[in-house]
């Protein structure tokens, strides 16, 4: 007898945590939905993009609706995907679009130019003393960009876009 | 009054309409997670594929959770974003990892050899007469692999077995041949035709049901 009421109670417990788990489950999966298809907030951090973004690491909200309608041009600070390391996500910015001609100093002495293929992109980091980018890699294909970084959270005294 | 009862009425339908689109767009995102982080059908046509993938269109089963963890290799059919157009996503076959040594033929006469670079993978379609690929565009960041193809679905196929065996054409065949016996006989002949056209290697995860004389055998 004494077992049945342990089962009753072990079941009304075990429904309600099922319950518990299942709202938990639907906020993450809207919370990632929101992450990865409308606005998410990232930390990014290197002295690539100095003075744009901090050294030591900024959040900066990005949004990621306008690289699939084809609305990333010259000028924005994007995240990309590194070509080189598939699991890592840079943070640049975007200098050349496909077909324009960028030209760039490989050493102090020596520029090179070049045309930006079809279907690719041309980043470069605002400090381009301590940046590997494309003058690196090369022209990054369009398809590895993640999204468009509009805005930035901390630190407080740099609330607000970011400066061209 | 009868205000008031209508906008009971209309808050009550409203609530019922609400908690159904509710459960439509779970369902919904179940889905799309489903389909973006886990296995999803796709259909894949076009020439560059021959003879593994039909040219008039395949439905694949396409896994995405190895990509993510580094699971990739040579002789993998993935789904790769193209880099030269970033809304398509083609279809192709992984011929060489990062570092890898890669030959092919620019033209009949003339062959180049590359090394892959680091992060980046050499697809080729298996028909290279007609694929353009990483002998055109070069190497392919590892971020533009979408998916790995490991399944095909074929229900064509299906609907030819049938429980009872066709009578095997003999030369003793009386005159008069009962209707059923005819359509067992065409279908027989049809499902022989249908096989050949579509040659599929043996070492394919792909499974049909044939009929070959009298056996029913599933390779």
């Amino acid at each position: 007898m004494r077992l049945l009421s342990y089962m009753g109670q072990w079941k009304s417990a075990a429904k309600e945590v099922l319950d518990r788990t299942a709202i938990v489950a639907k906020f993450l999966c809207l919370l990632h939905v929101t992450n990865n298809y409308l606005c998410s907030p990232t930390l990014v951090y290197g002295p690539s993009m100095l003075p744009t973004l901090n050294l030591t690491g900024d959040v900066v909200l990005a949004e990621h609706v306008s690289h699939r309608i084809g609305k990333v041009g010259t000028g924005d600070v994007v995240l990309v995907r590194s070509p080189v390391d598939p699991r890592r996500i840079l943070t640049k910015r975007v200098v050349g679009m496909e077909g324009d001609t960028v030209s760039f100093y490989v050493d102090p002495m020596y520029s090179q130019t070049t045309v930006v293929p079809k279907g690719h992109v041309w980043i470069q980091g605002d400090n381009t003393y301590a940046s590997s980018d494309s003058r690196h890699f090369g022209s990054v294909p369009y398809g590895l960009i993640q999204g468009k970084v509009f805005f930035r959270v901390w630190p407080p005294d740099g609330f607000g876009t970011l400066e061209q | 009054m009868r205000l008031l009862s209508y906008m009971g009425q209309w808050k009550s339908a409203a609530k019922e309409v609400l908690d159904r689109t509710a459960i439509v767009a779970k369902f919904l995102c179940l889905l799309h997670v489903t389909n973006n982080y886990l296995c999803s059908p796709t259909l894949v046509y076009g020439p560059s594929m021959l003879p593994t993938l039909n040219l008039t269109g395949d439905v694949v089963l396409a896994e995405h959770v190895s990509h993510r963890i580094g699971k990739v290799g040579t002789g993998d059919v993935v789904l790769v974003r193209s880099p030269v157009d970033p809304r398509r996503i083609l279809t192709k076959r992984v011929v060489g990892m990062e570092g890898d040594t890669v030959s092919f033929y620019v033209d009949p006469m003339y062959s180049q050899t590359t090394v892959v670079p680091k992060g980046h993978v050499w697809i080729q379609g298996d028909n290279t007469y007609a694929s353009s690929d990483s002998r055109h565009f070069g190497s392919v960041p590892y971020g533009l692999i979408q998916g790995k193809v490991f399944f095909r679905v074929s229900l064509f196929y299906l609907a030819y077995t049938h429980p009872t065996p066709p009578p095997p054409p003999t030369h003793t065949h009386t005159h008069t041949q009962t209707p059923s016996s005819i359509f067992f006989q065409k279908n027989w002949f049809q499902l022989q035709f249908q096989f050949r056209k579509y040659s599929i290697p043996r070492n394919e995860a792909c499974f049909y049901f044939v009929r070959i004389d009298g056996i029913m055998e599933m390779f």
